[in-house]
């Protein structure tokens, strides 16, 4: 009986030893999935959450007027990291670093003790700073090369061209626009770190991901050009005593905007210090009451629509008129006057009457015609659409008023494109900045060409009203100042009053004047408009100099000829349109052996040294990649002259 | 000679890997990489010492020691209630503090238990194919210390012996159909205390899909696979792992076979899990060829207790079963459980030295 019982005992424990082989093979079997059959889905997320990337700058691509002479480019400039780990004696370490960086030794020793393994030291160092910190040599601390905006020209374009933030996006301008374009991928270091999130080493074998490099943009906007307006509206704000103004210049017949110019403006390598308002951009951020320069579009319409030709006159009442119970004045008085008299005098009761014989709804549909109460959809962010009321909401004096640019506002950019619409035949063109992308080797990615954005009036129309606005110019119209020697020009002057808050204000003007130049075949268009002069108000008077000489330097820059028919003033000599010794220079420095008129020697100088060579000498210049310069074209000493296509390529040094 | 070997061997790969598991979260939280390195490396020398003793001590002995060790131990279990007596971790309170030692009852309770059923099973052998007086007594025993275990949420452990008491009484001869039976019976009380306690409630849905919930009940078994996964076949090297770096919760205790996964890979896994199975395999033969039946159900119980929590805790650390806070004899971090595993080796041992030449 027992031993029958301990038998059967011994057979269930060996059942139960073969449980255990059941659990041992389910057991490894499982361990043998893991580990060896479906193990790669599972490092993958462990790596994921074993590694964080340190993120580098990316770089931007360039960004050129249309010669491809640089507006901003992205330099190459070492970062310096510690990983403390690394590191044999971090006091020590930290006191020889710490005069290098500007540091104090404590405050580079607690950063150096954190918890963190990996600490940025100093980004986008100076080069000399980090030629002195490799110089130490020190075990734990390594470089790498992050890129940093530099915007050779200074102030020159900064409201087009924008800026970018710390972190390398773009903030403003063309910068913010073609962000996507220009940002480059971002480039990263891996680290591993453990699940309290402190990163632990550099990973080995990783050397992360440099960042690739983003498009280049090449504006429609000429540097010399630019340089000119923005010289131009310096010297008319600061002769008036006023607050702020926009220049404009654009290719009326496809809607290249040649120059916006700006002030006050800003540095865009230095905006830690900006004032406020300095960035804003105002020719197409701010819209203003235009006044008379609207009557353009207004004499426009009333002639397309056949209510009036030009030879009908208008009586002007002696200067003083009452519509709608309250009175319209004339600065001047005058009795009856033909149409294109009324545009030469600039009288607002002959405007009132062309209104008039319009119509507010034929008025309406010509200014929209023209662009104005939507936006003219340049490739610019913060633009503004104007204000324009729907016809319907027109009442009383509106009509009237409207007709002479009040109780209506526009930005300059709108008035730019309108009269250049006049001045091309009646096309209202897209205004636009971007003229091409291309990547570093100069293939071009992508091309934008002039857009119609709809015919307004017919070519007889334009050119009649063209004629008009040439006898504002001449002798005895409001807008004299903007004649320019040896060339026929047509435009029109405008003052209006400011409002404020509800009211118009009794001191506060905007002087301003559009035009074009030469009339018979336009090559240029301009806006000038000048905020609250104190000396004098008239936009003939404070704006139209401005005008000309803008116009007077870009056409002799252009090499446009002059028109036969007009005799040459015996006036002062045109200034000189180069803005070779004028432009901002950026830091001082010379570079020796190199004459006026030659080559110079870039064999190893940086970007930067060569823009800074290069901008002395007006020259425009390709750069191609980074790093130091390794060859050029032409070679050092040949005859150069501004005209020439100057590159240089580069490569980063070891 | 094997069995003793295995139990060496795990016993010091154990010690290795609880410094390797333990060095970086030691450091941070006792300012000293060695703590845990240091105190197992004690525990494993007391056990040792353990180990000898009870291997030169006759077996007979714990005939007589079986019922007053039990209920020595079951006084004790009930201690860890006392305030100021009892300590209390993570929600759990099971253990007693000693001075610079913190002493776990549950884990001597799972040997005494062992002790005192191989004691009655052979005094009632004749008895055990009934139910009122063969079987019914052990469960109401049982019981009672079940209720004692999940009152300090000691699941692991009520478990445990559980299932080691059922083994050892089939192993004697309880009829099968009893111990079914019982297993439909407890079926409604098993499932009124996961569904009552949200802890286990949350268990056991992270056991069947533990992504749906990965930062938090899912949390420990997916990292464990991480890391598992991570070894790969030949695993990251000694040290090399990462999971163990505040990832893995209970690294260097219950998971310490994820660790040990992911530094040795699945060659280290199957090592492991070869040597508990050779041990197992030779105890239940130390068990069949001892010279009487005390000896015989002596040994099969250790061979049972070590077997089952081995190789639960390797199903938890794959995601077989769900977690339930069991630690992997030898290997995982603990002065209690090594101790004990090590004495119960040793008489094991003294059991196989008395062997009647196999059968």
């Amino acid at each position: 009986m027992i031993d029958k019982w301990e038998k059967w005992a011994r057979v269930r424990m060996r059942f139960v030893a073969l449980l255990f082989v059941g659990f041992f093979i389910a057991a490894t079997g499982r361990a043998f999935y893991l580990q060896v059959l479906d193990n790669d889905k599972l490092v993958k997320i462990a790596e994921k959450q074993h590694q964080k990337s340190i993120l580098l700058t990316p770089s931007r691509g360039g960004i050129y007027d249309r010669n491809n002479a640089p507006f901003a480019v992205s330099i190459e400039m070492d970062s310096c990291y510690a990983e403390t780990r690394n590191m044999e004696n971090i006091p020590e370490a930290a006191a020889q670093l710490a005069p290098a960086l500007g540091y104090s030794k404590d405050e580079l020793e607690a950063k150096l003790k954190g918890a963190k393994n990996f600490v940025w030291l100093a980004r986008r160092m100076p080069p000399e700073q980090a030629k002195r910190v490799k110089a130490l040599d020190l075990e734990g601390v390594g470089f790498v090369k992050e890129s940093r905006r530099f915007y050779p020209n200074s102030q020159v374009a900064a409201h087009v061209i924008g800026f970018t933030g710390v972190d390398p996006s773009g903030l403003e301008g063309v910068e913010k626009k073609y962000d996507n374009i220009i940002l480059g991928n971002t480039g990263y270091l891996v680290t591993e770190r453990d699940a309290l999130g402190r990163d632990i080493a550099l990973k080995k074998g990783s050397e992360g991901k440099a960042g690739s490099k983003g498009s280049n943009v090449v504006l429609t906007l000429d540097k010399n050009i630019q340089y000119i307006a923005e010289k131009e509206l310096t010297k008319t704000i600061e002769k008036n005593g006023a607050k702020a103004g926009i220049a404009i210049v654009m290719e009326p017949d496809t809607g290249r905007v040649l120059a916006m110019a700006n002030y006050p403006s800003f540095n865009p390598n230095n905006i830690k210090e900006l004032a406020p308002g300095a960035i804003r951009n105002r020719a197409i951020a701010d819209s203003f009451e235009p006044g008379s320069t609207f009557k353009i579009f207004l004499v426009a319409a009333a002639l397309e629509a056949g209510v009036i030709r030009p030879g009908d006159s208008f009586n002007c009442e002696n200067g003083s008129c009452n519509m709608y119970g309250r009175t319209i004045h004339d600065t001047h008085k005058y009795g009856a006057l033909t149409v294109p008299q009324i545009l030469k005098y600039s009288s607002n009761i002959g405007a009132a009457k062309i209104g008039q014989r319009l119509g507010s709804q034929r008025l309406f549909t010509a200014l929209t015609g023209f662009g104005f109460g939507e936006k003219s959809s340049i490739d610019l962010p913060g633009e503004v659409s104007g204000m324009l009321r729907p016809q319907e909401k027109w009442y009383g004096i509106d009509l009237a008023t409207i007709s002479f640019g009040q109780g209506v506002t526009a930005t300059a950019l709108q008035l730019t494109a309108a009269v250049s619409a006049v001045a091309n035949g009646g096309n209202l063109m897209k205004p636009y900045l971007v003229d091409r992308i291309v990547d570093d080797e100069g293939v071009v990615l992508q091309q934008f060409g002039p857009q119609l954005k709809r015919r307004v009036v017919s070519p007889e129309t334009a050119r009649t009203v063209a004629r008009m606005l040439e006898g504002v110019v001449a002798d005895g119209g409001t807008g004299t100042g903007a004649a320019v020697d040896g060339y026929r020009v047509a435009g029109k002057t405008g003052t209006a009053q400011k409002v404020e808050g509800r009211s118009y204000s009794a001191s506060k003007r905007i002087g301003s004047f559009i035009g074009f130049v030469p009339v018979e075949k336009p090559r240029l268009a301009i806006m000038v408009m000048v905020d609250e002069p104190t000396a004098n108000v008239y936009g003939g008077v404070v704006a139209a100099p401005a005008f000309s000489a803008i116009a007077q330097q870009s056409l002799c820059y252009l090499n446009v000829p002059p028109d036969k028919s007009i005799k040459k003033k015996p006036a002062p000599a045109p200034e000189k349109v180069t803005p070779q010794a004028e432009q901002a220079v950026v830091e001082g420095g010379t570079v020796e052996g190199a004459d006026a008129g030659t080559m110079p020697n870039f064999r190893g100088m940086s970007m930067r040294q060569v823009l800074r060579v290069m901008e002395q000498r007006g020259l425009n210049v390709k750069l191609q990649g980074s790093g130091r310069a390794v060859e050029q074209n032409p070679p050092p000493g040949a005859r150069i002259t501004t005209q020439d296509q100057v590159w240089v390529r580069f490569v980063p040094t070891a | 000679m094997i069995v003793l070997m295995m139990a060496v061997i795990l016993t010091c790969f154990g010690v290795v890997m609880v410094y390797s598991a333990s060095s970086v979260m030691a450091a941070k939280k006792f300012h000293d990489g060695f703590f845990f390195l240091k105190r197992q490396s004690l525990y494993a020398l007391i056990g040792f010492i353990g180990m000898g003793v009870a291997m030169h001590v006759d077996y007979h002995v714990w005939k007589k020691w079986a019922v007053p060790l039990f209920l020595g131990t079951f006084f004790l279990l009930l201690l860890v209630f006392v305030p100021g007596i009892g300590g209390t971790a993570k929600g759990a309170s099971r253990w007693i503090r000693l001075p610079g030692f913190n002493f776990q009852p549950s884990e001597l309770a799972k040997v005494a238990l062992i002790m005192y059923m191989a004691y009655s099973l052979e005094k009632r052998q004749e008895k055990l194919k009934q139910f009122m007086s063969g079987f019914f007594p052990y469960m109401l025993i049982l019981g009672v210390f079940i209720a004692v275990l999940l009152a300090q949420h000691d699941m692991g452990a009520a478990l445990t012996m559980l299932v080691v008491a059922i083994v050892m009484l089939f192993a004697a001869g309880t009829k099968v159909q009893y111990i079914l039976g019982m297993g439909l019976v407890a079926l409604p009380g098993i499932c009124y205390l996961v569904f009552t306690k949200a802890y286990r409630m949350r268990r056991i849905t992270a056991f069947l899909d533990p992504w749906q919930d990965p930062t938090d009940a899912g949390f420990q078994i997916i990292q464990s696979w991480l890391a598992l996964g991570t070894g790969g076949f030949f695993g990251q090297g000694l040290g090399e792992g990462k999971q163990k770096l505040f990832y893995l919760p209970e690294a260097h205790t219950d998971f310490i076979l994820s660790v040990l996964g992911e530094e040795m890979g699945f060659i280290g896994v199957i090592v492991i899990a070869s040597m508990f199975l050779l041990l197992v395999q030779r105890s239940i033969r130390v068990a069949i060829s001892a010279e009487d039946s005390f000896g015989r159900f002596l040994a099969f119980g250790i061979a049972s207790l070590i077997g089952l929590e081995a190789f639960i805790n390797m199903s938890v650390v794959t995601g077989l079963l769900p977690t339930k806070g069991i630690a992997l004899p030898f290997l995982s971090y603990g002065g209690s459980s090594l101790i004990i595993s090590l004495c119960a080796v040793g008489v094991l041992l003294n059991v196989s030295t008395r062997m009647r030449g196999t059968p």
